[in-house]
This record gives C-alpha cells, sequence and structure tokens, in this order.
C-alpha cells in the first residue's frame, strides 16, 4: 500500500503542474494542448543546464524561464495572429520533440537518452518522524516539487476564488465582452494566463527530468501533458479538481507499476492510465446525463 | 438647467459611409434625452464614440463645459459615462454582486472586499429603489432584471450619464412601465439619461427632449408636447409610410394543427410542455412571449427541424410528425427562421443562391444539374418584385443591408406558394421601410390563403399583422385573444405568467 501510494506521489507533480495549466488556461476559454510539448521542452532544458552548472535549482529556474517563453509565443501567435490552437499546439508538441532529439544529437553525441552522474536531483525533503507511522510513511522524502505543486494548487485556488485577478480570469473565458466592457483588458488576461500555463509544464517538466529522474529520454513526458488536460477537464476546470484528476491518474501510475511486477505484459499494463481517462470521461458523461434527467 | 453633456460636429466615416455627418447633440444635467432613427441612420455610431469605443474623425465631446478625448471605454467610466448595451454585457454565471464590481472591485492587496461591495451596492439599490439578488447568477435574472443589474452596475460606477441602447426591445409591458419610472427617478436625482429608441410611442411618453437622426445626419429636435407620434415617423424615415394593405375575409378551413407537443432538451427541461395550436388557411396566428420560453423549438417542430418527444403535427388534418425538413418543403411548409445570418442566409453565397436555397430541386435539369439561366431569371424576378437594393444577384448577400437581406428570405420563402409561413422575428433589425413592405408581403399572403404562424417579441408587430394571438410561457399556450378586444397590459399578464388559462379554446365559435 504504501509502496502504491508512494509511487502515485511521484508520479503526481507533473500531471498536476500540467493539470493546472490546463485549468488555467481553460479558465480563458483555451484548450491547450501544448503543454505536452512545454513540458518535453521543459524537461530537456532542466537536464542540460542542470549538467552544465552542476546546479538542479539553476536546471529548474531555467526550464520555468524558457516555457514561460514557450507560452508567451504560443499565446502570440493565438492572440495576435489568431491561429487555431489545435494547429499550434501541433506545431509546438512536433517542434518540442524534434528539437530536444536533435540538440541531444548535437550536444552530447547520444540519441535516445542522456544521463550522466553530474545530473544532480532536485532535493527531497525527508520528514523523520513519519518513518514509523504506516501509510504516512509515503508522505516521507518526497521531492521539493511535489510540496510546491500543492502550494501552487492552494494559492492558485484562493487567487481565482477570491481576488481581483481571479474574477477577471473567470469571467474572461465565459464573456470577454463584457469583460471588455467593463474596462478590464480581457486578452492581457488571456496573455498571463498562457504564459502562466508554460511556467507551470516548465516546472513539470524540470521535475520529471531531474526530480523523478535524473536523465533526459526522448518523449519521456509520454502523454503526461494531455492526461494534464484531461484531469483539469474532469476536474471542472477547477485548482483541487485539477488536483484531484492528477491523484486518480498517478493513483493508476502506481497500481500500474504495482502490477508490473507480477510479470504482466508490460506494454498492456501501460495503457492503464489511458484506459483510464477513458473510463473517466465515460462516468462523468453517464452522470451529467443522470444530473440532467432527474433535473 | 446646466449643460451636461456637449457633441459638437462629429464626423465618423466608415469607408465610404459617413456614419455620422457634423452631428451636434446637447444634454442637461437630469435630462431624458431620445435618440430616434431608422437602423443605420448612425445613432449607434454616436453613442460608440460617446462611449469611447470608436474615435471620431472629426468633432470634440464636451463634459460640462470641458472638452474632453476618449481612447477607451475606460477613459469613458472614469470620466462618468455609463452605457446599457442591448445585448446585455453579462456573465451569467456569476453573481449578480461580481458582474457589478468587476474592472472595480474593492479590493486590498488584489484580496476582494465582498462586505464593502455589498455595502455600497446597497445603499446605490436603496437610493434609487432598483433591487436584485446579489448572490444569484446573472443568467438566472429574469431579461427585466438582467437589464436592472446593468443599470446599478453602471450606477456603480458612479456614472453621470447614462446611454440605454434600445432599452425596452426584450421587455414585456410591465416591465417596460417599471424601466421608465426608474428612468425618471435618475433623471430627478440629477442624472442625464440618454435612451436610443425607434419605438415611438415610448419616446413620446418618456423623453424631455427627442433628436431624429437619418442617414448620419440630425434632420430635428422637437419635445413631446410640439408632436405627435406620426410626425415623428414621418421626420425619421424622410417619406410617408405606405397604408397597410386590406384584410379580405377568408374562408376558415383547419390547416395546421399541433397536438400536445411536448419535447425535453439535454438538461431534462421540458422547452415545450403539452404545446398546441391551431391555425386556419388565411389566418394570422401571433405567438407573443418573452424569449427563453420555446419559441424557437416551436418553430422547429412545426418546420421539422426537431422530434418532438411527444405529440402530433398535422396538416389538412394528415399526420406529418415524421416528416423530416425536406418532407415537410414539399408539404409546402416555408420557414423565415429568427436568425436570418446563421440560418437564414448563407453570407458567403451570392444573391441568387440564398434565393433558391432549399427549393434547388426545383430549378434542376438533366443529370441533377442547377439550370443557370433559370435561376437567374428567378432571382432577378425576386430582386425586381421586392426591390432589393443591388446592382445584380451574383454579390455576395453578405453585402446587402439587414432589411434587404432579410427580403431575400420572405421572398424565397414565400416564392411556391406555400401552404404555411413559420415567420419568427420577420422584423428584426429591419428598418421601417423594409418593415412595411415584408409586412404587407405578409398579409397579401395571408389573403391568398396561406397559414401564417408569427412568432415575434415585438407586440407591435404582433398587434398589427395577427387575425388571432396566442401567448406562448414555459413551453406551453397559456391564453388565446381576438386583437380587436385585448389590451397590451393584459397580454403582458400572460407573457409574464401572471395569468395563465388551463385549456386554451382553439374552436372558433
Amino acid at each position: 500500500m504504501e509502496n502504491i501510494l508512494n509511487t502515485a506521489f511521484r508520479s503526481l507533480p507533473p500531471l498536476l503542474l500540467a493539470g493546472l495549466g490546463g485549468m488555467i488556461t481553460a479558465k480563458v476559454g483555451l484548450l491547450n494542448l501544448g503543454l505536452e510539448g512545454m513540458m518535453l521542452v521543459g524537461a530537456f532544458t532542466a537536464v542540460i543546464v542542470n549538467y552544465f552548472t552542476g546546479s538542479a535549482f539553476a536546471g529548474l529556474l531555467a526550464a520555468i524561464l524558457v516555457c514561460s517563453f514557450m507560452g508567451l509565443v504560443f499565446a502570440v501567435f493565438y492572440l495576435k495572429f489568431k491561429v487555431d490552437n489545435i494547429i499550434i499546439s501541433v506545431a509546438f508538441n512536433m517542434f518540442a520533440l524534434a528539437i530536444t532529439q536533435y540538440l541531444l544529437g548535437v550536444l552530447f553525441g547520444t540519441s535516445g537518452a542522456f544521463a550522466s552522474d553530474k545530473i544532480r536531483k532536485l532535493p527531497e525533503i525527508p520528514i523523520p518522524f513519519l518513518e514509523n507511522i504506516p501509510v504516512l510513511r509515503a508522505f516521507n522524502s518526497l521531492s521539493v516539487i511535489f510540496w510546491l505543486a500543492l502550494l501552487i494548487t492552494a494559492v492558485l485556488s484562493f487567487v481565482i476564488n477570491r481576488t481581483t485577478w481571479g474574477l477577471h480570469i473567470r469571467a474572461t473565458g465565459l464573456n470577454d465582452n463584457a469583460v471588455n466592457t467593463a474596462g478590464v483588458n480581457a486578452t492581457r488576461v488571456r496573455y498571463i494566463c498562457v504564459i502562466l500555463s508554460g511556467s507551470l509544464c516548465g516546472m513539470g517538466g524540470a521535475y520529471l527530468s531531474t526530480g523523478y529522474l535524473a536523465m533526459f529520454t526522448n518523449n519521456m513526458t509520454a502523454g503526461r501533458g494531455y492526461l494534464g488536460n484531461i484531469a483539469s477537464i474532469i476536474g471542472n476546470r477547477t485548482a483541487g479538481g485539477a488536483l484531484a484528476g492528477s491523484l486518480l491518474f498517478s493513483f493508476t501510475e502506481g497500481i500500474t507499476m504495482k502490477i508490473q511486477a507480477f510479470g504482466f505484459p508490460s506494454q498492456l499494463i501501460q495503457l492503464i492510465p489511458y484506459l483510464a481517462a477513458f473510463a473517466v470521461v465515460i462516468a462523468s458523461a453517464c452522470l451529467k446525463r443522470r444530473k440532467g434527467r432527474t433535473a | 438647467m446646466k449643460l451636461a453633456l456637449e457633441m459638437e460636429h462629429i464626423t465618423k466615416i466608415y469607408g465610404e459611409v459617413r456614419a455620422n455627418d457634423d452631428v451636434s447633440i446637447q444634454a442637461a444635467q437630469g435630462e431624458v434625452l431620445c435618440i430616434i432613427g431608422e437602423n443605420g441612420a448612425g445613432k449607434s455610431t454616436l453613442m460608440n464614440v460617446l462611449y469611447g469605443m470608436t474615435r471620431p474623425d472629426e468633432g470634440r465631446i464636451l463634459l460640462n463645459g470641458e472638452e474632453v478625448s476618449f481612447r477607451s471605454s475606460r477613459d469613458a467610466m472614469k470620466h462618468r459615462i455609463g452605457m446599457v448595451f442591448q445585448h446585455f454585457m453579462l456573465v451569467k454565471e456569476l453573481s449578480c454582486l461580481e458582474n457589478i464590481i468587476i474592472g472595480m472591485e474593492p479590493a486590498k492587496y488584489f484580496v476582494i472586499n465582498k462586505k464593502a461591495a455589498e455595502g455600497k451596492i446597497l445603499q446605490l439599490m436603496d437610493q434609487y429603489g432598483m433591487k436584485v439578488p446579489l448572490e444569484k447568477p446573472a443568467g438566472s435574472l429574469s431579461v427585466g432584471e438582467q437589464q436592472k443589474l446593468e443599470i446599478i452596475k453602471v450606477l456603480y460606477r458612479g456614472a453621470d450619464i447614462i446611454i440605454l441602447d434600445e432599452p425596452t426591445a426584450v421587455l414585456t409591458p410591465q416591465e417596460t412601465e417599471e424601466l421608465f419610472v426608474n428612468i425618471r427617478s435618475l433623471a430627478a436625482s440629477g442624472k442625464t439619461v440618454i435612451m436610443i429608441t425607434h419605438k415611438l410611442d415610448e419616446v413620446m411618453r418618456v423623453s424631455d427632449r427627442i433628436v431624429v437622426m437619418r442617414a448620419g445626419k440630425v434632420v430635428g429636435e422637437t419635445k413631446p408636447a410640439d408632436t405627435d407620434v406620426h410626425g415623428l415617423s414621418v421626420a425619421m424615415v424622410g417619406a410617408e409610410i405606405p397604408p397597410m394593405r386590406e384584410r379580405m375575409e377568408t374562408r376558415k378551413e383547419k390547416a395546421l394543427e399541433v397536438r400536445n407537443v411536448s419535447w425535453k432538451n439535454e438538461d431534462g427541461i421540458a422547452v415545450l410542455d403539452h404545446l398546441s395550436m391551431v391555425i386556419n388557411k388565411g389566418e394570422i396566428l401571433g405567438v407573443a412571449g418573452i424569449s427563453g420560453n420555446g419559441q424557437p423549438e416551436m418553430a422547429r417542430v412545426v418546420t421539422g427541424l426537431l422530434r418532438p418527444d411527444e405529440g402530433e403535427v398535422l396538416l389538412f388534418e394528415n399526420d406529418i410528425t415524421a416528416h423530416d425538413r425536406k418532407a415537410r418543403i414539399e408539404d409546402g411548409i416555408s420557414f423565415i427562421p429568427e436568425d436570418r445570418n446563421s440560418t437564414g442566409a448563407c453570407l458567403s453565397w451570392s444573391i441568387e443562391d440564398n434565393c433558391i436555397a432549399g427549393y434547388q430541386q426545383r430549378f434542376t435539369g438533366k443529370m441533377n444539374v442547377i439550370d443557370r439561366g433559370r435561376t437567374q431569371k428567378f432571382a432577378d424576378e425576386l430582386i425586381e418584385r421586392f426591390h432589393i437594393k443591388t446592382p445584380n444577384g451574383k454579390l455576395p448577400i453578405s453585402s446587402l443591408s439587414g432589411g434587404n437581406c432579410q427580403k431575400v428570405i420572405v421572398a424565397r420563402e414565400t416564392a411556391f406558394a406555400p401552404e404555411v409561413v413559420v415567420a419568427a422575428e420577420p422584423s428584426r433589425g429591419v428598418d421601417i421601410g423594409a418593415i412595411s413592405s415584408i409586412h404587407n408581403h405578409m398579409i397579401e399572403l395571408r389573403n391568398s390563403g396561406t397559414a401564417i404562424l408569427l412568432i415575434s417579441s415585438s407586440l407591435d408587430e404582433i398587434f398589427e399583422l395577427s387575425d388571432r394571438i396566442a401567448v406562448i410561457f414555459e413551453g406551453k399556450i397559456t391564453a388565446l385573444f381576438d386583437p380587436k378586444q385585448v389590451t397590451r397590459e393584459e397580454i403582458g399578464l400572460y407573457m409574464s405568467g401572471a395569468k395563465r388559462e388551463e385549456a386554451v379554446q382553439w374552436e372558433r365559435s
């Protein structure tokens, strides 16, 4: 049990951070499928900067900066040049795959994966007294990013529900005309949210390559950006909902790992998180219908 | 009286159109100024200039004698100008409180101080005698309440000059009365109210002064005491309006019958609830109702675009419930939809193609190929008969004005001697000249024996055209009247649901 919990918690941060990124852009009316590519670039940037500076935090910071910049580029294409968001997303994701693969070859002469003992891992936070408590033991020695991601969830939830910025964000996705006539620049609100989704993905990517593992492999995000999007949608586009949704997916990942140990074919087992996504979508559709009938 | 606002020599040119041509108006403190004019007369452009949404090419604005210049509506707001748009600028899902404060939230370190906001709003609501439930989502309010919410929003922003754009277009007669009381109380407390409208009888009742605009220019200024509705309409149109066509006596024979039709939407709400009605040959049945009571669904059931969960549709006693739209076109049921831009016309197509859309089978020759010679001749005929202003039928329909575009749709839907015409909001957003031509054409059709279902949010239109008036409320017909024996106020009571009949008698005595 503790094993499953611990695995789940370790795989949570990238899903949660992508989920929050998806949530914040969904709030302003944009389904940002480019989270996947941003997170991959984040993972790559973190490893590179980490390797050359010997500092995990420098890598983290660089990943956040680079991905925020990607968010800005996304926003310019989407808001200024009015390019369809699906097209930008696909371009972003394909570009991310190609550029990371290419740079890996140019910089290190390797293809596929890059690991080195010069890569420092992001620190883990030991909570010694938990060591002897069953179940809660799973919270011991989790990455600083895990706790940071939870903190960000709480902060975002507060910002969205209680502050002026939050009111502007909530209103923008629902009726931007009303926001503009109230004297608030809806386009600026959108810019900020898309850039913020990039920052969150940068953090998620950095965790993936320098927290969860200490290496970069091609396409190491493996759909986590998309799962994050789904987590935010089934979580009804709220911060708490994104947390619940990503917890669900990280638990299936934890369970998957456990089953794998029993020797089931791994290709089949790796389908489980995606099947879970399907199941959730079907369940929420059924729930919606039932709600409609009783109303 | 002190002048609160002066707009001097405002000119605004869009392309080759002089939307505002040397327009000057003034308004005093505590005055209700009505600006009237047809669509395209330049009223909205003038108000957009005043509210900072567009910049004039020439001219200046003075507030309390001082020249100001607005780059955005935010600037206008800062100078205490507020606007209530015809299409409300509300976020339906957010609470009324949030809608009022957005953009001007009382806050400390960005955290909204809800108590302070509530206090200020309650005080305003007391002062002006307008109440809305602050905690409820704006979308759950009735249209009249939503408008009140918009006015409170404007007051919260400290507006001294309040612009109301076509405020009565969506209201019941009772709500209109209430609005006028509120407008008078705003004026009495020193606010300047500018109301844009084309409903002349309302202008006569509520305004202190009237400015008439036509083709971008101010063509007259008067006071209610010095004029009447007829005088205003002549000034507004610039010509006498042709009189209504005479009604002929027609043979009463049941044409269309709807029996006990119910339909639930995907949220499980009964949008149509055991709705029944009868329309006779050569009769116009006007259906009055506040929007959102099932009117579009009723039209879609009759025209075959929506299959009801229960009930039947009969044409000359034959059950046609199972007929889809294509079959019903062959049955002779034509449709003038309420939204001409998305449903009535295909904007990127030519006028000619729009003239035959839905009836293209009538123009095919060998191998099902459309005969262009015939379609062109047909389109030219319609253009001539309906006085559609265009150089030729090959131009895209989007090049036409709203009124001419609507004339194309009316022409098409009535060209093939239909048995039944469903006309939903046939004169919405259309100028007086086109309205009179469309109305006369509908009377002509009626005289020739067509059954017409007229669905309209304009009681003027309903009273002018209908042989009988039905009221729809919550998906059900709740009353049936002879227009000569009922008042608007009485109908308003049924529209708002304050009164209803359980069983409406459809058979004529």
